[in-house]
């Protein structure tokens, strides 16, 4: 067991150095800030020219928006480097030294999560300078949103990892991941779009559809990390942490069940490509 | 063709142009509503199509099945009842079920739906058995009274334009003529009165219960099963109506308690504060109208109860009076008014609490508070004045990441020893 956390952390440690020396995480935090700054701009427009703008919170989706292409960039990060290295005979390699597939996948988990954090926790204290730069209210809500998306995060990147073992190449891997992590985003952002049409004399073409992506939204609920970090922050907003830390409860369980089916795929699969 | 033959074929057409018009009927029976949102009462009717009944938690429901004439109605795309042909009313008990459960049987009684703003029921209120009597009752009686005065006022009228009219004629001309004040006409009768009715009358905790009607021999009624959904709200609050000085004919909400209130630095706002509670935004549509398919499962909707202007705001640690406002036209030809305290007889344009922001970037709190000491749950906001600001200096968080990015990128290309970097000997070693 001993020799499995150490071997873990070593990966960890070498990817995460590999990924902090790598420009990916600072363009992935430049593109949040981007869209933050979009957002901010909107909102000081309609202030400026409406004379008011009711708010509940400004930092919400600007960090939803940074921490979802975080969480995508990380899983594919981890979806090819698994892949890549079982493709190129690195992974042979390694498991002929003390390392199994317990190990190296933890390693990899950690070290995407690792990578996240700090770009949750740099995304957010950078929040933080634009709301002392726009007078924007900063809430206690933004510090929680920070905490649930790191499990989330985990769910992503464990995702990644499973569908990196479960496919035989990088391109296979890579398509598969950015095809299911495309459908719960539009899942949730079509629901959310839907919801809000305007159904004039119960009439409206886009009834059914609202109501088809209603239940799958509802399905998907459950097992989207995109969803269950949405909801989750959604309800610490409101004040109900129990829902709260079931989205973070549940995250942790997609982790764990994740790894566990990308660790049993592993050793069933074999280590070459 | 021949006309004559070119009438007949069009007479023979009409009775199937006339018939497209008319919308087919079926007998079904439905259940005639009278339900509460928590805010206010509504009527309206459940037919076969419509399997689920929402209605609010612990309010008084009234359900009346009857049977009668429905058909389609395409322009609205609902179900319509025509009691004016058909009304029979279903006789039996009311048993409603929970989990399988028998948890109610009730007879039919006696309802009736009364508004009256005077008496704070804007929303309306249920009287129910013997107290729907009585209420029916006093409305007849107060709408006597109302029209005794108003049968006085019309003589006492009359008389005063007869006594004006004698006192012009017998007046001297060029002289002024004194007549008397006229008489004031009685105040209007607020009390809204429904007729009573035979109902089922329902108070049920949160929760889904099935609903049927049993026959007196037992035999449940055919069509009076349904599904009946008793919702309660997800929150409770303080909702404000917020009028902006600059744009008063256009009031926004502040429903959540979440919400900030963002305005220029020295902007007045006008808030109406109102009791609140959230309710899912589908439900809500359905409990108003069972046919209604507007209302989106994963919205949520604030439904106002009651104002809660007679409370004094908190505003930081002073107390603000609600105040009456008047809207005055600024002279000449640009658009423009301004919002001053109210004076005259004529009633105000705008009653509310009036706060002003900081004059500088900053904030105030905002709390309904109960006689200036305890806050109202979910009723306190912020008002805080921001400032436009450069468009670089939003810019400035985007360049950080980038920043040390690049800084990371230079460090580690220090760092990494190439063959091109090495001295020509070290490169002949290598190679």
């Amino acid at each position: 067991m001993r020799d499995r956390l150490h071997a873990a952390r070593t990966i960890a440690a070498r990817d995460l150095l590999g990924l902090a020396a790598s420009p990916a995480p600072y363009v992935v935090l430049a593109l949040g800030m981007l869209a933050t700054l979009v957002i901010l701009r909107g909102h000081l427009d309609v202030v400026a020219r409406g004379q008011i703008l009711l708010l509940a919170d400004a930092f919400t989706l600007p960090y939803f928006i940074t921490a979802t292409i975080a969480m995508l960039f990380l899983a594919i990060s981890s979806a090819t480097a698994v892949a890549r290295e079982r493709d190129q005979g690195t992974l042979e390699t390694l498991f002929h030294g003390p390392v199994d597939a317990p190990s190296y996948l933890a390693g990899k988990e950690l070290a995407q999560v690792g990578a996240f954090a700090a770009i949750g926790l740099a995304a957010a204290l950078l929040l933080v300078a634009y709301g002392g730069l726009t007078g924007f209210r900063v809430t206690g809500v933004l510090a929680l949103a920070v905490l649930l998306s790191i499990p989330a995060a985990g769910a992503v990147v464990a995702l990644g990892l499973f569908l990196s073992t479960a496919t035989g190449s990088v391109r296979a891997a890579l398509a598969l991941l950015v095809a299911v992590t495309a459908l719960l985003l539009a899942t949730r952002v079509a629901a959310d779009l839907l919801g809000g049409i305007v159904v004039a004399n119960n009439q409206s073409p886009l009834l059914f559809a609202r109501d088809l992506f209603l239940i799958l939204d509802a399905i998907a609920a459950r097992l989207s990390p995109f969803s269950l970090f949405q909801d989750g922050v959604d309800a610490a907003s409101r004040g109900e942490y129990v829902g709260y830390l079931t989205a973070m409860g549940v995250a942790m369980l997609h982790v764990v069940a994740l790894m566990w089916a990308a660790i049993r795929l592993l050793d069933a699969r074999g280590l070459r490509g | 063709m021949r006309p004559w033959a070119l009438v007949a074929f069009l007479l023979a057409l009409l009775p199937s142009v006339l018939q497209a018009q008319e919308p087919a009927r079926r007998r079904e029976l439905v259940y005639s509503l009278i339900v509460s949102d928590g805010g206010a009462y509504n009527t309206t009717f459940a037919p076969a199509s419509a399997e689920v009944i929402y209605v609010f938690a612990e309010s008084d429901v009234a359900l009346a099945p009857s049977t009668t004439e429905v058909y389609f109605w395409p322009l609205t795309s609902d179900w319509r009842a025509d009691f004016g042909a058909l009304n029979e009313p279903t006789d039996g008990m009311l048993e409603v079920a929970r989990d399988g459960a028998i948890v109610a049987q009730l007879p039919l009684v006696d309802v009736i739906l009364q508004i009256d703003p005077m008496r704070g029921w804007e929303g309306g209120r249920l009287f129910v058995g013997p107290d729907a009597v009585e209420a029916r009752r006093a409305f007849e009686q107060e709408r006597q009274g109302y029209l005794d005065r108003l049968r006085e006022y019309g003589v006492v009228a009359e008389a005063h334009i007869r006594q004006a009219d004698e006192a012009r004629r017998l007046a001297p001309p060029g002289q002024a003529v004194a007549i008397p004040p006229a008489p004031q006409p009685p105040a209007p009768m607020s009390l809204y009165s429904g007729e009573i009715a035979r109902s089922f009358h329902v108070r049920l905790s949160a929760g889904e219960y099935n609903i049927r009607v049993r026959a007196a021999n037992g035999a449940t009624i055919v069509g009076s099963e349904r599904r009946l959904v008793a919702i309660a709200p997800r929150r409770y609050g303080v909702v404000y109506e917020v009028v902006p000085q600059e744009k008063w004919t256009m009031p926004e909400r502040a429903d959540d308690p979440a919400n900030v209130l963002y305005v220029l630095p020295g902007g007045v706002v006008y808030l109406r504060p109102f009791g609140a509670h959230e309710l899912n935004e589908r439900e809500h549509a359905r409990l108003r109208n069972p046919q209604e398919l507007s209302g989106s499962a994963n919205r949520w909707t604030w439904v106002r109860t009651a104002p809660a202007t007679t409370l004094p705001l908190r505003v930081d640690a002073g107390l603000v009076e609600q105040g009456s406002f008047s809207v005055r036209q600024l002279p000449g030809a640009a658009l423009g008014y301004t919002i001053v305290p109210h004076a005259g007889p004529e009633a105000p344009d705008l009653v509310a609490f009036r706060v002003d922001a900081p004059g500088a970037r900053g904030g105030r709190s905002i709390a309904v508070t109960d006689s200036g000491v305890l806050e109202l749950p979910g009723s306190r906001r912020e008002l805080r004045a921001v400032a436009p600001i450069a468009d670089w200096q939003l810019a400035l968080p985007v360049l950080v990441p980038i920043g040390v990015g690049a800084t990371v990128a230079l460090w580690r290309r220090e760092r990494v020893v190439t063959i091109g970097r090495l001295p020509r000997e070290r490169r002949h070693l290598v190679a």
